[in-house]
């Protein structure tokens, strides 16, 4: 009767229980299919405010507000959209509840109703895209900056190895990119290098929108080169993704705010504040000694943000580079405390889960051949084409820009109904 | 030299077994891994795509044992870059330091910012000649003691945007620096980092930056017309120094040429005994006084030589009309650690030499007894000035001693100074080499061919001296 004389019964077992359930959320399932009336009355207002600058530029031309035109312009034309969508719709749902059509219109409003629906849809998702709001450093080239975290060594190891990862993923994705800086720890020399800190360059405009997902604690499972007893161990690799500031200020014109000669913006430091070391030679230098020394470090006095760069021969060569690493850091820390005091403000209205660059943000388990996303949920089995940059890697990375792109919807939703809660009382 | 710490060696073999090598050289742990690493470029940049890894690795060992033996790493790369430039190096010219980078970067700052715009443009001749001025300066600037012509180089990729009419011109003793200062030119043009007006002219002009051969020591350098800057890195270390400050690799591969003038014994100017190794400060001291330069920059040794640097520059002072003297430190725009005086001191009284025997002299010997004597100050007889402080700038040692003229001395002294500064000139002076009026047509491009006629002509005196002493013994 059975093929096999013998089934083990872990065997019989599985196949007899239903699949297993993972409790992780898979890629981000939300819809946008109805809106709710917060954000749905935020489109309107927006749409409302681009028709009147509209009327008013007719007849006096101003930049400024032409820009605002500009990014007003999709949010209106695809809540136009979204809004016959949503018209036909109720009117095919009225004609078949209406009893007096015919079959043959009722037959052709059910076709239409589901070809209408998917359509509503994708408008609505193109119009939570054009509602969120687009980050300021979006269109910025970008700088990241790997540091091994917990974990001595094997850490050190696994920095070096992600450090190849991105620099493999830019060479995938046709974006220029270069080390700044390359410090190696101590350590055994076999194989790669373990690494103390790397800062790599992507200087292709909108990395920083590409890869700012990437910012946080990456988390390794694997038994490392050094371990002698074959027991997997935990370690943590922080990933810091800094914009990467224009180099002078004419390139900056076009972006408005970032013009870090005006000491009103972001990206503005004082150059008394900062304190400069060169490694100074011993004995009388001069003449007397040749050095190789080219160190450089920074010094941001007030908020003692130390930076210190030796890679290249140049000394001048180091010196600009610091500057521009300085001055990204301090741009993205004065950001950063901006948004903690509006996410403050937010935690009073509603709850929304701390995505600081504390948290660990995704890991990568060695023994499973499994990387796992723990913002969106994205669990991907390929294991070495996420180590090699490739097409697995883009998913993860789509998946997590999606899910913050949801966030910050939710957010400014928060926004908008404390506002409001606010205006009514 | 102190001995190297076993444990510094074994950490640094730890990291890669070459380690050990290269720390021999740079005697620290994290120059020598920046080095390992600049080592490794190189060999990957510059080998051939067919070598196989394991005759790379070869190459790479090779690099690091020249490394261990202390040769310093610019020239096993062959290069060291200079402010934005990038200045080839070769055994037997001077390695551009990076103090030198701060004070010509300083300098160049001082002349961008303008406010020297109105010292630059008072030259005697066009003010005599009621020229309308223009209203940008074109410096003319002379490089004594260029070496591998960094900072003639530098300072035209820094000025020539704001001064599109700058002239700059390199004087060094040596053929091969002058031959290397000329590839560095070429290349640093060639890569964009200078304007093509550096070796080829604005409008069918002279080329920008020249470079020539000249003893300045030996041969009085004129035909530069006015000169508004005279910057130098001038050999300055004393032969003691050389021997007990310098460190390895400078003393066993830099040339001692660059490093130690060649003057042996003290010589007396203004009738005070100045130290040998001061001997080129006394020359630029006199070229910025027959050309009326505004500003005079001198890389110094020390503290000590500063002093003695600033003494002689107020000595000359005396006649010369106005300078106003600084001292700056490593890092002139830098503002001063603690600790760090910010004056220096100058006491004024001397000893002076006592007046050379003149009797049973003829008148032309007594002349040039007093000119040795009494070289600097041709009419005082006075030479103590009273005691005043000197600024000091920047943060870092004292690197340099800069001059910078107050007001035109061809005007207060009148011309009977001028004339006076003519005769010391034509007694003084004889182009070098093969002379031409011209400085466009000195033989810059092939070396070694002045040297082949000055040979020969040595030899014809030698010979003609030789017959002379063999006449009176024949006789």
């Amino acid at each position: 009767m059975f093929g096999a004389p013998y089934i083990c019964r872990r065997c019989i077992n599985a196949s007899l229980r239903p699949a297993r359930r993972r409790l992780l959320r898979s890629a981000s399932t939300t819809s946008h299919g109805s809106f709710s009336p917060a954000l749905l009355s935020r489109a309107r207002n927006l749409a409302s405010e681009h028709d009147r600058l509209s009327k008013e530029t007719a007849e006096s031309f101003d930049a400024k507000i032409s820009r605002r035109i500009g990014e007003l312009k999709s949010v209106s034309e695809a809540l136009k959209e979204w809004e016959t969508a949503q018209d036909s719709l109720k009117e095919l749902n009225s004609l078949l509840k209406d009893p007096t059509t015919d079959s043959e219109l009722r037959e052709l409003a059910a076709e239409d109703i589901s070809s209408t629906v998917t359509q509503l849809e994708t408008l609505s998702q193109r119009l939570a895209t054009s509602l969120t709001p687009k980050h300021p450093f979006q269109d910025l080239p970008c700088l990241v900056e790997i540091r091994p975290g917990v974990g001595g060594g094997e850490a050190a190891l696994f920095a070096a190895d992600l450090l190849k990862m991105y620099q493999a993923y830019c060479s995938r994705k046709g974006m220029r990119s270069s080390l700044l800086k390359y410090e190696t720890a101590d350590g055994d020399s076999d194989g790669n290098l373990p690494l103390a800190e790397a800062i790599l360059e992507i200087e292709t405009p909108g990395s920083y929108g590409e890869l700012r997902s990437e910012a946080g604690v990456h988390r390794v499972q694997r038994v490392p080169a050094t371990e002698s007893k074959g027991r997997t161990h935990t370690s943590a690799v922080g990933v810091l993704v800094l914009p990467s500031l224009p180099k002078s200020g004419s390139e900056g014109q076009e972006m408005g705010e970032a013009d870090f000669n005006d000491p009103e913006s972001d990206y503005y430091v004082n150059p008394g504040d900062v304190r400069t070391d060169v490694m100074r030679a011993r004995g009388a230098g001069g003449q007397h000694v040749n050095t190789t020394d080219s160190a450089i470090r920074l010094t941001h006095i007030p908020t003692n943000t130390v930076v210190s760069m030796q890679d290249s021969r140049s000394q001048h060569q180091n010196r600009e580079r610091a500057w521009q690493l300085l001055r990204s850091k301090l741009a993205q820390a004065k950001r950063e405390a901006r948004e903690e005091e509006v996410v403050k403000l937010r935690r009073g209205v509603i709850g929304i889960a701390k995505m600081g660059r504390g948290d660990k943000v995704r890991t990568y388990n060695w023994g499973q051949q499994r990387v796992t996303d723990h913002r969106s949920g994205m669990s991907v089995h390929n294991l070495d084409d996420v180590m090699e940059g490739g097409h697995d890697l883009d998913k993860i990375i789509d998946s997590v820009k999606s899910w913050l792109g949801d966030r910050e919807i939710e957010a400014m939703l928060a926004d908008d109904e404390a506002a409001a809660g606010n205006s009514k009382s | 030299m102190p001995r190297l710490p076993n444990a510094l060696i074994l950490k640094g073999y730890k990291i890669s077994p070459l380690l050990p090598l290269i720390l021999r050289g740079a005697r620290t742990l994290d120059s020598a891994i920046n080095e390992l690493r600049w080592l490794k470029e190189h060999v990957s940049a510059t080998a051939k795509p067919s070598l196989s890894p394991q005759s790379k690795r070869k190459c790479l060992l090779q690099l690091c044992i020249r490394r261990s033996r202390a040769e310093p790493l610019q020239y096993i790369l062959g290069s060291q870059p200079f402010g934005d430039l990038d200045i080839k190096c070769r055994p037997g010219i001077l390695i551009p330091r990076p103090e030198t980078e701060a004070y010509t970067t300083h300098l160049a700052n001082l002349l961008l910012s303008g406010n020297y715009d109105t010292l630059l443009r008072t030259t005697g001749k066009l003010a005599k000649k009621k020229h309308r001025l223009p209203k940008v300066p074109s410096p003319r600037i002379l490089d004594v003691c260029s070496g591998s012509g960094c900072i003639s180089l530098l300072l035209h990729s820094l000025l020539a945007t704001r001064f599109p009419d700058t002239a700059i011109f390199g004087l060094d003793i040596s053929h091969t620096a002058i031959a290397l200062s000329n590839q560095n030119l070429e290349l640093n043009v060639k890569a964009g980092k200078l304007l093509p007006s550096a070796s080829q002219g604005r409008d069918g002009g002279y080329p920008q930056v020249q470079f020539g051969r000249c003893n300045v020591l030996s041969k009085y350098p004129i035909g530069f017309g006015h000169l508004d800057i005279i910057i130098s890195n001038p050999p300055y270390i004393s032969k003691a120094k050389f021997a007990s400050e310098t460190t390895r690799s400078v003393r066993n591969y830099e040339p001692k040429l660059a490093l130690v003038p060649f003057q042996n014994q003290p010589f007396t100017r203004g009738g005070l005994e100045w130290e040998p190794e001061l001997k080129f400060y006394d020359r630029l001291l006199k070229l910025h006084q027959t050309h009326s330069s505004k500003i005079l920059l001198m890389e110094i040794g020390d503290e000590e030589q500063a002093r003695r640097v600033v003494e002689m520059a107020a000595l000359a002072n005396q006649h010369t009309g106005s300078n106003k003297i600084e001292l700056w430190r490593d890092y002139p725009d830098a503002s001063p650690e603690k600790g760090e005086p910010t004056m220096m001191n100058i006491q004024g009284s001397f000893k002076e030499l006592p007046y050379p025997n003149v009797e049973g002299k003829t008148k032309i010997e007594r002349e040039q007894i007093h000119r040795t004597w009494n070289g600097m100050k041709p009419e005082n007889p006075g030479i103590k000035f009273d005691e005043f402080d000197v600024p000091i700038r920047g943060a870092g040692k004292i690197r340099s001693v800069v001059l910078f003229r107050e007001n035109n001395f061809r005007k207060t002294e009148g011309s009977k100074l001028m004339k006076e500064m003519l005769a010391m000139r034509l007694e003084d002076v004889t182009l070098c080499g093969a002379a031409k009026k011209k400085w466009q047509k000195w033989d810059v491009g092939m070396p070694g061919r002045e040297n082949r006629k000055f040979s020969t002509k040595l030899k014809v005196e030698k010979r003609k001296r030789r017959k002379k002493k063999l006449r009176p013994a024949s006789f």
